[in-house]
């Protein structure tokens, strides 16, 4: 009985052992995140109300954008468009005749036009004009041979990240192009050069066409910046979390003889889904301030709304989560707000 | 009195059997246990080796122990063929279940850890462990620390009845 107590009480320690260690581990890695939640929100009492909901296509990967009382959706195949009326009550899909093989499906995005919509396939590179009375699609090369982002900032001119193959590390800078003519301008020192194909300053790129800016928030970082439709910085600025610290390293990975690029470190995503509406930038920030009730931070999204044109913070206002699950992209049409959830598409109304 | 004198016997004759039955069963048992120990630590160590800058470059990408993973990267494929190597080695078995029970707690803290408090999850796991899911392998690595735990036990009771 006494071998059989000494050992239970070995086994507990040992247990307690590998308990503690982690315990350890963790504290440490939340004490870093604490540290950083010294930062005030102005939180704008908002009542974002639910209108109706729509359970989500399976293939629906990204909402495009919203156009004569209709909502676009890119899916996980470049030629398959799903279109939803604004009131989420009927869903059909338009498809095209583009190529959806893995080259083109690895990166595209959408762009919709007047007639139709654009899909940037990013590896290709091309531009597949396609317009919703007929299925067959035109095909105009990229003036780069690939990009990441991209905008439209007027009838065929966009403004695109893509990698600089003038350097050796080729990180990637900003570009402007047209499919016509070719590429008609580039950046000069708006890019942060880090040597790693542009992976850990990755981003998201909007055009705000009330204030003719371009923006630009990486996903690891607490800084913005703005540039002018000729590629001239207009600011860089803070975002409200000044004291998150930008967590993403990159390097090369040798795996089965390939050599790849890739994150060597953890990586926190600060700004998840950005978008411009109208003079208005909206972040959803993953940082908690500490006034920030943490019940309410884990059961809704954080949205932090700036100025585009000076980068000024306005407030933040939260969109609550659905069925448990947080919104991984979201937009602003007039007084509603549209979320896309994991399993289902909210739309719901400003008050 | 001369039967009941046998029938004594016989019933001591009848324990001692079903003592060394469960003996045997209880010593199958251990073995089973130790052999799949054993087969999981070597699995989960050639996997890693195999594909090693793969590993290192997952344990750098966890916030726990982005510091040290160069040093885990091999601490963790070594300790786990240190450990295999004391299960099959029937003087030392002790010794490797409670560092079975060790690792595999340790395991079972860092993906809870992880999944509850993290902010960033990436996979360190090679083989056919890398499709499990996160939530799967919590489960799959508590079983082995009951596994680890039952190892124990038996071995204590084994030990004592020899």
């Amino acid at each position: 009985m006494k071998q059989y107590l000494q050992h239970a009480c070995y086994m507990v320690l040992t247990i307690g052992l590998a308990v503690a260690i982690v315990s350890f581990l963790t504290q440490r890695t939340i004490r870093a995140i604490n540290d950083e939640m010294d930062f005030k929100r102005q939180i704008i009492s908002l009542h974002v109300a639910k209108i109706t909901e729509v359970k989500r296509h399976p293939d629906i990967m990204a909402f495009v954008g919203e156009k004569n009382d209709k909502l676009y959706f890119q899916t996980v195949f470049p030629n398959k468009i799903i279109v939803i009326d604004t009131q989420l009550q009927r869903m059909n899909d338009v498809i095209f005749n583009v190529p959806s093989d893995d080259r083109t499906s690895s990166m595209f995005s959408i762009i919709l036009t007047d007639t139709g919509a654009n899909i940037m396939a990013c590896n290709l590179p091309a531009i597949f004009e396609v317009n919703w009375q007929s299925p067959v699609a035109k095909i105009r090369r990229f003036p780069q041979k690939s990009f990441s982002r991209v905008v439209s900032i007027s009838e065929n001119t966009y403004v695109f990240r893509g990698r600089d193959t003038s350097i050796k590390s080729r990180d990637q800078i900003f570009f402007k192009g047209n499919p016509y003519i070719g590429i008609t301008r580039r950046e000069n020192g708006v890019s942060r050069k880090t040597g790693d194909l542009g992976l850990s300053t990755d981003g998201t790129l909007s055009y705000d066409n009330c204030n003719n800016l371009l923006v630009y928030v990486p996903f690891y970082g607490n800084k913005f910046i703005a540039m002018d439709t000729n590629l001239n910085k207009v600011y860089e600025v803070t975002t409200v979390n000044y004291k998150s610290k930008t967590i993403a390293t990159a390097g090369y990975a040798e795996s089965n003889d390939s050599r790849v690029i890739t994150n060597i470190g953890p990586k926190r995503v600060l700004n998840e889904v950005s978008l411009i509406d109208c003079g208005t930038l909206y972040i959803k920030s993953t940082a908690r301030c500490k006034t920030q009730d943490e019940i309410t931070f884990k059961t809704n999204s954080t949205i932090d709304m700036y100025d585009v044109k000076d980068g000024q913070y306005k407030g933040t206002f939260y969109i609550p989560n659905h069925n448990d699950e947080e919104v991984l992209q979201f937009t602003i049409i007039g007084r509603k707000v549209l979320a896309l959830y994991k399993t289902n598409i909210v739309l719901y109304e400003i008050a | 009195m001369h039967d009941s004198i046998i029938d004594t016997e016989k019933l001591d004759n009848r324990a001692k059997i079903l003592k060394t039955k469960t003996l045997v069963t209880k010593v199958n048992l251990l073995e089973a246990i130790c052999f799949l120990l054993t087969l999981l630590f070597v699995y989960a160590a050639v996997s890693k080796l195999k594909d090693f800058n793969t590993f290192q470059l997952q344990l750098g990408q966890s916030p726990y122990i982005t510091n040290f993973s160069s040093l885990l990267a091999w601490a963790v494929p070594v300790g786990e063929l240190v450990l295999a190597a004391t299960l099959i080695y029937k003087p030392s078995r002790i010794i490797g279940l409670y560092g079975s029970l060790f690792i595999m707690s340790l395991f079972t803290a860092y993906i809870f850890s992880m999944l509850e408090f993290s902010y960033y999850v990436p996979c360190s796991c090679g083989g056919i462990l890398s499709s499990l899911s996160w939530e799967a392998h919590l489960w799959f690595n508590i079983a082995f620390v009951c596994l680890s735990v039952a190892g124990i036990l038996i071995k204590l009771t084994t030990s004592l009845i020899k």
